[in-house]
Order: structure tokens, then C-alpha cells, then sequence
């Protein structure tokens, strides 16, 4: 059993960790704290369905026009909302996702309906045998995506300029800046590739969780406490932290008792707060925000 | 001088006019709050949006009703005001509604709301108000055995459904050990109370019990956990998307174990969630006839709901609220039209015997507390074939 809970686990955890990877994408270039990330999932997963079933478009013509919805509604984000305030505090900006997260709710259930829908299986659920381990085909492929796109974004920040441009602003953007890095361009590109993540989770979530306008508010919640074991900071740090939530959280569930699979996360949050406040990886101090 | 007269009589005149507006008032002042010349206000918390929101159909159910009933010309000719308000299913949020319900809008009645959880958190407030409770759609302990006048249950208590469940696991399937997954609430917990409270009569045990809660993505880890206990029957006292997310993972791991959903479980959203094929095979209690029951109750019942709500499928939930504001209409058109206080209510509802007139196949209510006063008494069992609902028998019932 405990291979089959750790495996269950690692599923979800791969799911929380694409939320996790784009607060802390972000967080570091804008000091802003994401509450809408959530929220570009849950209207990407209301898109997929337009797409999808209204609209009858294939399968990858249905992803394609969902992923470049949720990429225009991030960068529409940032350039009418966050834009105007960028040089404010944290707390100001954090308050405006707020703002945008309620808007959110409240534009998706007016238009979509605030009931539950289903969402299509895109992959099989048939359980393939990993070692004596039973495991949907869409928990692997999901496992894989997520794996596939961590890489991606590896690759993304370390080979291209527009990757290097972002690494550059999030350690010192008025060097950046003097360096003739387009600050502003890299920011809206940091926004976009919050969306270009929010809706991959949002599609691979919405066959587990079905789709609802507030499908996304655990998941964002587990994706922050994800977010802030990478220290807000590091990557690396919040993929493993996202994996670990969603591990602890079925370890727990089924040896302690389910109840305690919700309160995990919370426990590890006040954990990792209070002895590793720069995150599990360490990595370079914050900022002060 | 001539001014002081006159201003006396300006006074004179303008106190007998006062005394005169109070004339019809008085008249009626034997109706309690929430009553008046040409309307009764009714109130209900419902959980119009957030994670709850399919239970929401139970609002609707009631809802067209009542807006049938006035446009019927209303019941001795008062319209029927049902203000439902959002609590989301929260219970802290439906401590506040209510009270703004009872205190600053004071409605007569507290008709046809919805949950366990929001029912426990306020029932003691509402009926310390004296202000009856009809109709609420909960089946948990607290609020089904409320040892108050003026408080009458929808539906049979979960631990009575509970009992049957295990009978029927037993007596039906065969069953020696049984798992159960059920919501970590009021509801849930009164299930597996009764459940384990008929255990030892029908030689059963119950090898795994796995609580979740509402706000969980799955409910994967606790099947799992189930599944390794390898019981002979799993009874599910699941919410609709829950019973469904229990569906997929049973269908993911590829469990095949004979599976019992609770009534309020029953609900179309299961089927369209988890995918026809996961659910196929399972059992469902249930309160009401299937909606495509050529009974005339049920018919105008799919109809009023096509007429009102034309995007909502018709089922059992819409019909908790349906039904149960039936036998509220009933009992104001049994009133008459003056006196409408709420003792009164209370007794004209505990006079109601051998009703036939309403989904419910006959209505009984006896004197008494909550116990003696549920609108619905019996359980029916509905088997998923083909994707669809079909009646079913238990060996007992043959």
C-alpha cells in the first residue's frame, strides 16, 4: 500500500507543482504574489470545455486555443491591472490579485454557471501495473507533462536570451535594466509563461477535480505552500515541495487518518516557516518585499 | 386662543387617522411575523454557489412550487415569498444568514433549506425563536431527533439509512466485511453510527472507515487505503461529486467491489462526472420515485421544473425541496385565511394524515417532536443499469 499511496502521490504533487513553479516565476521578477494564478487555470479549464465541446474543435486544436486563452488573460492581467501599479508595495499588489482572483470567480460563474461539470478523460484511466504499483495512464502521462514541462523551463532559462533576460531582472533589475534588458517586455513575458503553466495545470487537473469556478482554490493554496518551501525563490525548491505535499498529504491520509490529508500542508507550511524560512533549498536571500 | 383649538383639532384628527391605519392591522394582529395582507415570507439557506453548489437544487425544487402556487392566485389569496439566501454551505456563514433571516426580515417559517452541517449550527437559535423549521434537507442525528415542536425533517434519519445499508449489504450481496467512506461531517458521521449500530445483529464487520472532507481534490489515498482492506461491500455516504470522485478512483485502480451510495448521493452529476461506465452496477437508496414515473405528482413536477429552471435535468434533489414545499402549501391552505401564527402551523402540519396529494406517495405527521414529524418515512433502492436508474427490489422486499 505505501507504494501505491507514495505513487498516488507524486501524481498530485506534479499537478500542485505546475501552480507552485509560476507563483515563484512571479513572485521573483514582480514581488507579486499570484492569487489569481488559480484562477487562469480554472478559466483555462472552462475554455478547454468551450473549445472542446461547444466548438467541437479536435483535441490539439482544443489545447492549443486553451493554452493561448489563458496566456492573453495573464498578459491582459498584467498589462491593465499590475502595469499601472508596479512600483507600489508588496501588499498593494498581492491586493489586486486578490481583486483579480474575485473578479474571476465571479465573471466564470456568471457566464459558466457556478454547478460542477464534468471534464472529458483525455488520457485512459485504464490502471497500468509500475512495479506492482496500479496507476492510471493518466496519472503518467500527467506525471510526464509536468516532468516535461520542469524540463522546458530548465532549458528555457538557461539556453535562450528571452530566459536569460528573466533570470537577469530577478536578480538585479536595474542592472538589468542598464544592461538594456526591456524590463517591461519581461515582466509581461514572466506573466505569459504564468499562463502558459496555469493552463497545462488547469487541463490536467479538471478530469480529476472537474470543473467549477472554485475547482482551483486548494490546489492554489497547496501550490503556495509548494511555492514557499522554494523559499518563493527557487524552482527546484518548489517542485520538490509541491511533490512532497502531495506525498505527505496521501502518506498521512492513509496511515494517520484522512483527516489529517488536509491539515498537512498547513503543518508543513508553519514548519518549514519556522526553520527554514528561506526555503528547503536555501538558495540566495529574499528580497526585501 | 383660535390657534391652540386648531392645533388641538389638527392633533384630533391626526390620531384617529392613526388609530384608523391600525384598524386593518389589528384586525390581523393575531398573524405572526412574516405574514401579511397579501403575502407569507418564507426563508431558507441554501448553498447557491461554492463546492456545494449541486444541493442547490433542492432551492430550485422548492422554488418552482411555490412560484406555481402563486401563480395559482396564491393560497387563500397571499402569494408565497421564498427569499433563499447563500451560505455556501458554510455553517459560520449560515449562523449569519439565519439570523438576519429571522431578525431583520422576520419570515414566518424556515422552509425547505439545505444541510447537515448548516442545520446543526443553527437549529438550536431557530427553534429558541420559536420559529418552525420545514423541511430541511439533512438526515443527521442532531437535527432529525430535535426534541422540538416546531421542527420537521424531510426525510428518514441517516442512521435509520445507515442500518439498511448494512442489511441490505448483508441480506442482498452477501456481504461479511464492509468499507465505508463518508464525509467528515454531521452527515457522514451519522451514518457510520448507524451502521456500526446493527454490526454485531447481522454479523458484519466494518474493516476500513475512511472519513474525507469537503474540500478535498481526491479521495484517492482513501480508496486505496479500502481497497487493501479488500472488503465484500463498500458503502459510499458520499455528496454527489464525491461519490463520483470515489467512482473514478475505484475505476482507476480497477477495483471491482459491489458499491452502495447513499441517497443523497443520488444524482445525475455522478453519472455525467465519473462516466457512466465507473458507476454501472451500483446501488442507490432513494426517497422518491424515478422522474420518469408515469405518476401525474411526478409528471407536473418535471414539468414545472422545464417551465422555471429549462437548463436543470430533473432529480431527487430538485424533489427534497419540491415535495417538502408541498406539504408547507398544504398546511397554509388547511389554515385558512386569518390566525396564520406559527403554533398553528405547527399543529395544521401535525394534522396532516393519509395526504396523498403531493410527490410523496402519503404523508403522515404525528404530534410530537422532530422525531414524529418526518414528511417522508420510507426508503426505495434504484440499481444503475446501462447508465441508468432502475428500480430495484431487495430479496426482503419480494
Amino acid at each position: 500500500m505505501f507504494a501505491q499511496q507514495l505513487m498516488s502521490g507524486i501524481a498530485t504533487g506534479s499537478l500542485y507543482a505546475l501552480t507552485a513553479v509560476a507563483i515563484v516565476l512571479i513572485f521573483r521578477n514582480t514581488r507579486t504574489i499570484n492569487l489569481a494564478q488559480g484562477d487562469f487555470s480554472m478559466v483555462g479549464a472552462f475554455m478547454a470545455l468551450v473549445f472542446f465541446q461547444v466548438l467541437h474543435l479536435s483535441l490539439i486544436l482544443a489545447f492549443v486555443a486553451t493554452l493561448i486563452s489563458v496566456i492573453v488573460l495573464a498578459v491582459l492581467v498584467e498589462l491593465l491591472v499590475m502595469r499601472k501599479i508596479r512600483n507600489a508595495d508588496w501588499l498593494t499588489l498581492f491586493t489586486a490579485t486578490l481583486g483579480v482572483y474575485y473578479i474571476l470567480h465571479g465573471v466564470s460563474g456568471w457566464i459558466w454557471g457556478r454547478d460542477t461539470k464534468s471534464f472529458p478523460n483525455i488520457f485512459s484511466v485504464t490502471p497500468v501495473s509500475i512495479g506492482g504499483m496500479l496507476i492510471s495512464e493518466a496519472h503518467v502521462i500527467n506525471i510526464l507533462i509536468a516532468g516535461g514541462i520542469g524540463l522546458l523551463l530548465f532549458l528555457f532559462f538557461k539556453y535562450t536570451r528571452a530566459g536569460i533576460a528573466m533570470r537577469a531582472i530577478t536578480d538585479d533589475v536595474e542592472a538589468a535594466q542598464l544592461m538594456g534588458i526591456p524590463v517591461k517586455f519581461v515582466v509581461t513575458l514572466t506573466w505569459a509563461v504564468g499562463g502558459f503553466l496555469a493552463a497545462f495545470a488547469g487541463m490536467l487537473l479538471a478530469p480529476i477535480i472537474y470543473v467549477s469556478p472554485g475547482m482551483m482554490d486548494t490546489v492554489l493554496i497547496k501550490g503556495y505552500v509548494g511555492a514557499v518551501f522554494g523559499g518563493l525563490y527557487s524552482i527546484p525548491g518548489a517542485i520538490v515541495g509541491s511533490l512532497m505535499i502531495g506525498i505527505a498529504e496521501n502518506i498521512a491520509g492513509g496511515y494517520l487518518g484522512a483527516q489529517y490529508k488536509v491539515t498537512i500542508a498547513f503543518v508543513m507550511i508553519v514548519l518549514i516557516l519556522a526553520f527554514r524560512p528561506r526555503g528547503l533549498m536555501g538558495g540566495q536571500a529574499r528580497r526585501e518585499v | 386662543m383660535k390657534r391652540i383649538v386648531k392645533a388641538f383639532c389638527k392633533g384630533l384628527i391626526f390620531s384617529c387617522l392613526m388609530a384608523l391605519s391600525l384598524v386593518p392591522s389589528l384586525s390581523f394582529g393575531a398573524n405572526d411575523p412574516g405574514v401579511t395582507n397579501d403575502s407569507i415570507l418564507l426563508g431558507a439557506y441554501q448553498p447557491m454557489t461554492g463546492n456545494e453548489s449541486t444541493y442547490f437544487r433542492m432551492g430550485k425544487g422548492a422554488d418552482i412550487w411555490y412560484k406555481y402556487v402563486n401563480e395559482q392566485g396564491g393560497i387563500h389569496g397571499r402569494k408565497i415569498i421564498f427569499k433563499m439566501v447563500d451560505d455556501t454551505y458554510n455553517p459560520s456563514r449560515t449562523k449569519v444568514v439565519v439570523k438576519e433571516l429571522i431578525e431583520r426580515d422576520k419570515v414566518f417559517a424556515i422552509a425547505n433549506p439545505l444541510g447537515s452541517a448548516p442545520t446543526a449550527a443553527v437549529i438550536d437559535y431557530i427553534v429558541e425563536n420559536k420559529v418552525p423549521l420545514v423541511g430541511a434537507g439533512t438526515g443527521a442525528a442532531k437535527n432529525v431527533e430535535y426534541p422540538s415542536k416546531y421542527v420537521f425533517p424531510l426525510y428518514p434519519s441517516y442512521f435509520i439509512e445507515g442500518q439498511q445499508l448494512v442489511r441490505f449489504a448483508k441480506e442482498q450481496l452477501g456481504g461479511k466485511k464492509i468499507a465505508l467512506l463518508y464525509q467528515n461531517d454531521p452527515s457522514g458521521k451519522t451514518h457510520l453510527d448507524g451502521i456500526k449500530s446493527v454490526l454485531g445483529n447481522y454479523g458484519v464487520s466494518l474493516v476500513v472507515s475512511e472519513p474525507y472532507e469537503k474540500g478535498e481534490l481526491d479521495v484517492s489515498s482513501q480508496v486505496i487505503k479500502m481497497k487493501n482492506a479488500a472488503p465484500d461491500v463498500v458503502i459510499c455516504s458520499c455528496a454527489p461529486e464525491h461519490a463520483a470522485k470515489f467512482f473514478t478512483e475505484k475505476q482507476k485502480l480497477g477495483w471491482k467491489v459491489p458499491v452502495e451510495v447513499v441517497f443523497f448521493g443520488q444524482s445525475p452529476k455522478v453519472l455525467e462526472l465519473a462516466g457512466k461506465e465507473a458507476v454501472e452496477g451500483a446501488y442507490f437508496t432513494s426517497i422518491f420515485r424515478k422522474t420518469d414515473s408515469p405518476d401525474p405528482q411526478m409528471q407536473q413536477f418535471v414539468k414545472l421544473l422545464k417551465k422555471y429552471y429549462p437548463n436543470e435535468e430533473p432529480d431527487a434533489i430538485h424533489m427534497w425541496g419540491y415535495a417538502g414545499a408541498q406539504v408547507v402549501t398544504e398546511a397554509f391552505k388547511r389554515m385558512g385565511r386569518d390566525n396564520i401564527t406559527r403554533d398553528r402551523f405547527v399543529e395544521t402540519l401535525e394534522s396532516i394524515k393519509g395526504w396523498k396529494g403531493s410527490l410523496i406517495p402519503e404523508v403522515n405527521i404525528n404530534k410530537g417532536n422532530a422525531p414524529e414529524h418526518f414528511l417522508i418515512r420510507d426508503f426505495a433502492w434504484l440499481v444503475i443499469k446501462d447508465g441508468k436508474w432502475v428500480s430495484f427490489s431487495p430479496k426482503w422486499a419480494k
